[in-house]
């Protein structure tokens, strides 16, 4: 992390390094530079007369709209909340249109098909950027025009959003994953709290064995937007192995990527602390079994804390422990975070004002104000993207030390392989793990079996079906 | 020059009926039946006034609660706004299909079009396409016309696949009534179409009531043309049943109450159209 | 000669809904079918390839594995829809107070969203808190531990089971109303000869409820042929492909990987299949009915 002075970039409150000299030449420098501005244009030498976050000044873009189409989430629902203050300061009008989440794809696939240009922000899932790139604007050039710097972010985060060497959007949601337990149920049955794979195995089979609620819940289910692949590839990671080589081949069933599977699967097969209920599970149903008593930890998104204590949920807040994601045995291998970016789309007809407002919602201080403001159950949220915010002391506060636990979880993140053909072979690898959990099948025949399947699903994407 | 046809073929006969024990058992059969298909129905009805930490229990008591109620009118559901776009559609998929599907059957059924019978099959086989396939050139259609997030292309497009199927539930509804009924009107000097509807309408009247519950029930409940055609105005309420199911998982007190909302029309439908029923059970034609 | 301008005249407004709404999206997408194209790739078909996708679907393992399960999933859903549909009209013809408010209350199950009830049922069979897993435990008690929608098989019984709960009730109706138009005089002759209520069932109202009964059997196929939603919300063609019915495959391919040539050739091909049984149906049922 390095502090650039960047002139007219605004920094973020809460930033709590060493304030002393630094803000205050900061303070100067920026001052300065916004007189010799505003003398040259004219103005008063106001210190407020130049925009923060690098927006335009003078309005180039009043009286437009930009429509965002979205997912219904709390911390966006926020956002709109403070729409009104991105229009005083542009005069650009925004919409939020909102998507049943299951339904986001489609309605992305139908607008970039025969679309107009209706939607001229558009959130998506990192998973999806490679089939999709050709349907969103690279904002390289923006980015390097106002000077955004990228290293606010996590690499992981602001990584999600470039393909082939290209910038697609900016990180606005993202989730790292973290390890969540029953702090009453491991006191009783006297468990530590896990940092490694191994240990998770121990405690759960202790608070298991000690207090009869299931160890572990765990997701195998296929559907849902292959969920049951998330945990597996933190196993795949973790020994070593990864989807495809260098040259493109599927190698998940190398030596590695079998002992991952089996230690995957095995959680329930044969260690047997899974929820027995986990063949069924999908996210939210292991997330509910953990929240109704029913296991007693899981390994999930951040965001599930406020579904575990909130009034879906039979728990109570001083029951809910959490800790970074358990990670294999020499606890430096990867941990898996899923990123939302939004991004500009090909098809608009405002990418200018899009631009001005993608810079105005991926501000620190927005998600600052965001992830500290409680008032509201419908508008409060614990989603933050920039690592100021999630290592801030004040929003921690805020938020039970999520944050800053989550950071622990995002060193040495990863995000999910971008291939254009990541839906089928994300589809056949959910199939595998589906039919070796539930059907019995065995693990090196089922990974052998997906590896045919994959390598003619990679090699058919180069040309013409055959 | 109606006569009364009874029903119940299969009620016990005169003699029969006497016979108790058998009446009270069929309907004691009737009752069991009819509360085991409905119960799944009503555990959903019932969780939509379980307040949320109950909603995903086994708990067969719990302290009801009319929260849902208002949060589903709330935003961001705005069950309200949902709720009339539905209306409006359905009633207008409705006031159009049944008169253009009756006057079809009634076409398809008595008279010979080129083709032969093969020709009322082109009509059903316009649906042998799922609607995933077709959603996007239709989708351009109705943007080419300007007529995204309409109330009206909502309509057009449940027509789309409702007048086909109810015109052959209508249709084979004519068919099972004899032709000398309207000839016997004919010659009595009303005209063909006077006869189809002095005459027989009236006898195929169950047939078009069932084909009105399937239009009414298909249409208030299409999803998928609803979720593409639709951006903010014309959303309807199976799109807005979906927009209870977040990342986070589904709100599910907020779905079931939509749920209620969804099955009620259905409820009062029913209970209208069993007139209908009724009527067909105690008047047919005369032979 | 009225006749011939008033069968037309009728059958106009019904053709012009349905073909012209329908006649450049069908059109369309036996294009599609018939191109190259990922949507990934491009925003718009790549190039003609014939017939290449038909081809390469009728030896493709997936797409013919997916063809057994829809055939596995229709066959004992239409069979049971309709028995059951006509054991329910049989016993709710009379017109009874009972009788009315049970068909009332039982039209409510196909009354909901096929969303709404693969959802509700998955609902109801989570192992954990699910009310129809407790129960069907309790009914069964030797039913493995295993979660009834992680069976392969335990899972299409229950897509067929809920298929059935669904659509029954709307049949029922159907029957219900062709029973209200039967002529009573030979079930009345026939009473009186003494023929038990089973002969008079099969050899005297079966016959005389023909039209309306092929007519939902041809409907129920091709409404089963179709189900989507159910799977997608229930079971999403798992566990593994077990359920990974044709309408599921065909979603999966245009949706989500974007192969929309593939997509439509299978559209079509399936289009074809129930194009073929509404011939069979034409010329053997219909022609029978007359």
């Amino acid at each position: 992390m390095h502090w650039q002075f960047l002139p007219f970039q605004h920094r973020p409150f809460g930033f709590t390094h060493d304030k002393g000299t630094q803000l205050k030449r900061r303070h100067f420098i920026e001052a300065a530079g916004a007189a010799a501005v505003a003398n040259a244009a004219g103005f008063p030498a106001l210190a407020q007369s130049t925009l923060p976050y690098a927006l335009k000044a003078n309005k180039p873009f009043a009286g437009k709209t930009v429509n965002v189409l979205l997912p219904p989430a709390s911390q966006f629902r926020a956002q709109e909340k403070r729409l009104a203050e991105f229009e005083k300061l542009t005069g650009i009008k925004v919409v939020y249109s909102y998507v049943p989440y299951g339904q986001l794809l489609d309605k992305i696939t139908t607008e970039a098909v025969a679309g107009n240009g209706a939607y001229d922000v558009i959130a998506y899932q990192d998973s999806w950027l490679a089939a999709l790139s050709g349907y969103f604007e690279p904002i390289d050039a923006m980015v390097k025009a106002d000077a955004l710097d990228l290293a606010r972010y996590p690499q992981v985060f602001s990584a999600a959003a470039i393909y082939a060497g290209r910038n697609y959007g900016l990180p606005v949601r993202a989730h790292p994953q973290l390890f969540f337990y029953r702090k009453d149920l491991y006191a009783q049955a006297g468990a530590s709290v896990p940092s490694t794979w191994q240990e998770m195995l121990a405690s759960a089979k202790l608070v298991q064995d000690k207090t009869g609620v299931s160890g572990v819940a765990m997701d195998y289910v296929k559907g849902s937007g292959f969920q049951n692949l998330w945990l597996w590839f933190n196993c795949l990671w973790g020994h070593g192995s990864d989807l495809l080589d260098a040259s493109g081949k599927p190698r998940f069933n190398d030596a590695g990527g079998v002992l991952a599977t089996q230690a995957y699967v095995d959680v329930l097969i044969r260690h047997k602390v899974a929820n027995p209920g986990s063949t069924q599970f999908n996210e939210y149903d292991m997330v509910n079994s953990m929240a109704q008593g029913g296991s007693a930890s899981m390994m999930v998104w951040w965001w599930t804390y406020s579904v575990l204590t909130g009034e879906r949920s039979k728990l109570k807040a001083d029951q809910v422990g959490f800790a970074p994601m358990v990670r294999f045995a020499d606890g430096k291998s990867p941990t898996v975070a899923v990123i939302m970016p939004f991004g500009i789309s090909k098809q608009s007809r405002q990418k200018d004002a899009a631009w001005e407002f993608m810079k105005w919602v991926t501000n620190p201080e927005l998600e600052v104000a965001i992830v500290t403001d409680k008032s509201d159950a419908a508008t409060s949220d614990i989603v933050a993207t920039h690592l100021s915010t999630l290592a801030s002391a004040k929003v921690n506060q805020a938020n039970f030390g999520l944050p800053a636990v989550a950071l622990k979880s995002l060193e040495g993140a990863r995000s999910l392989p971008k291939l254009v053909v990541w839906p089928q072979v994300a589809s056949v690898l959910e199939t595998a793990i589906s039919e070796m959990v539930s059907n019995g099948k065995p693990v090196k025949a089922a990974l052998d079996d997906a590896a045919r399947q994959v390598e003619r699903i990679t090699q058919r994407s180069g040309g013409r079906r055959g | 020059m109606t006569a009364h046809v009874d029903l119940s073929l299969a009620a016990p006969l005169t003699k029969a009926r006497r016979r108790r024990g058998q009446h009270g058992l069929r309907n004691a059969a009737i009752v069991l039946i009819t509360v085991v298909w409905v119960l799944p129905v009503l555990w959903i009805m019932a969780t939509a006034f379980k307040p949320p930490s109950e909603a995903a229990g086994l708990a067969l008591w719990f302290a009801p609660t009319l929260a849902n109620l208002f949060a589903s009118f709330d935003v961001p559901y705005l069950l309200g706004s949902r709720l009339l776009n539905s209306v409006l559609v359905t009633a207008g998929t409705l006031a159009i299909a049944i008169p253009v599907s009756t006057a079809a059957a009634y076409a398809f059924s008595r008279f010979r079009f080129p083709g032969g019978s093969a020709a009322p099959l082109v009509l059903l086989a316009t649906q042998f396409l799922p609607p995933v396939i077709i959603v996007i050139p239709l989708f351009v259609v109705f943007r080419n016309l300007g007529m995204l997030d309409t109330r009206l292309a909502l309509v057009i497009a449940n027509l789309s696949f409702v007048v086909p199927y109810a015109t052959w539930m209508i249709k084979g509804f004519f068919d099972a009534l004899p032709v000398d009924m309207e000839e016997a009107a004919q010659i009595d000097g009303a005209s063909r179409l006077m006869a189809l509807w002095s005459v027989v309408v009236p006898v195929a009247v169950p047939g078009i009531a069932t084909a009105a519950i399937f239009s009414f029930v298909v249409s208030w409940n299409e999803f998928f043309y609803a979720l593409v055609l639709t951006r903010d105005h014309a959303i309807t309420l199976p799109v807005a049943l979906m927009s209870a199911r977040t990342e986070q998982g589904d709100a599910w007190e907020i779905m079931a109450t939509m749920g209620l909302f969804i099955i009620a029309p259905m409820l009062v439908i029913s209970r209208f159209v069993q007139r209908y029923f009724v009527a067909g059970l105690v008047s047919g034609a005369v032979r | 000669m009225k006749d011939r301008y008033l069968k037309y005249a009728l059958l106009a407004p019904a053709l012009l809904v349905c073909a012209a709404t329908l006649f450049y999206p069908l059109l369309q997408s036996l294009i599609y079918s018939t191109q190259d194209w990922n949507l990934g790739r491009s925003p718009a078909p790549e190039g003609f390839a014939g017939l290449a996708n038909y081809a390469a679907l009728l030896a493709d393992p997936d797409f013919l594995g997916s063809a057994k399960v829809t055939l596995l999933f229709t066959l004992p859903s239409v069979l049971l829809t309709i028995v059951v549909a006509m054991a329910m009209a049989l016993l709710l013809a009379d017109n009874g107070r009972l009788q009315v408010n049970a068909r009332t209350l039982l039209v409510i199950p196909f009354a909901m969203s096929p969303a709404l009830i693969g959802i509700s049922w998955r609902f109801m069979l989570n192992p954990e808190f699910g009310v129809a897993d407790a129960v069907a435990r309790w009914f069964v008690p030797g039913l493995d531990a295993a979660p009834i929608l992680s069976d392969p098989v335990l899972a299409m019984a229950a897509l067929i089971a809920v298929d059935v709960w669904h659509w029954a009730p709307y049949f029922m109706l159907t029957f219900i109303g062709a029973l209200a138009a039967l002529p009573r005089d030979t079930v009345d002759a026939a009473q009186v000869d003494g023929a038990g209520k089973i002969r008079i069932f099969f050899e005297i109202m079966l016959p005389q409820l023909w039209p309306v009964l092929t007519i939902a059997i041809l409907l129920k196929t091709i409404f089963s042929l179709k189900m989507l939603d159910q799977v997608v919300t229930m079971t999403a063609g798992g566990p593994g492909v077990a359920t990974d019915t044709l309408p599921h495959m065909i979603y999966t391919t245009a949706f989500r990987f974007y192969d929309l040539g593939y997509a439509s050739a299978m559209a079509w091909l399936l289009a074809i299949v129930m194009m073929g049984l509404a011939m069979l149906y034409s010329r053997f049922v219909m022609g029978g009915s007359k």
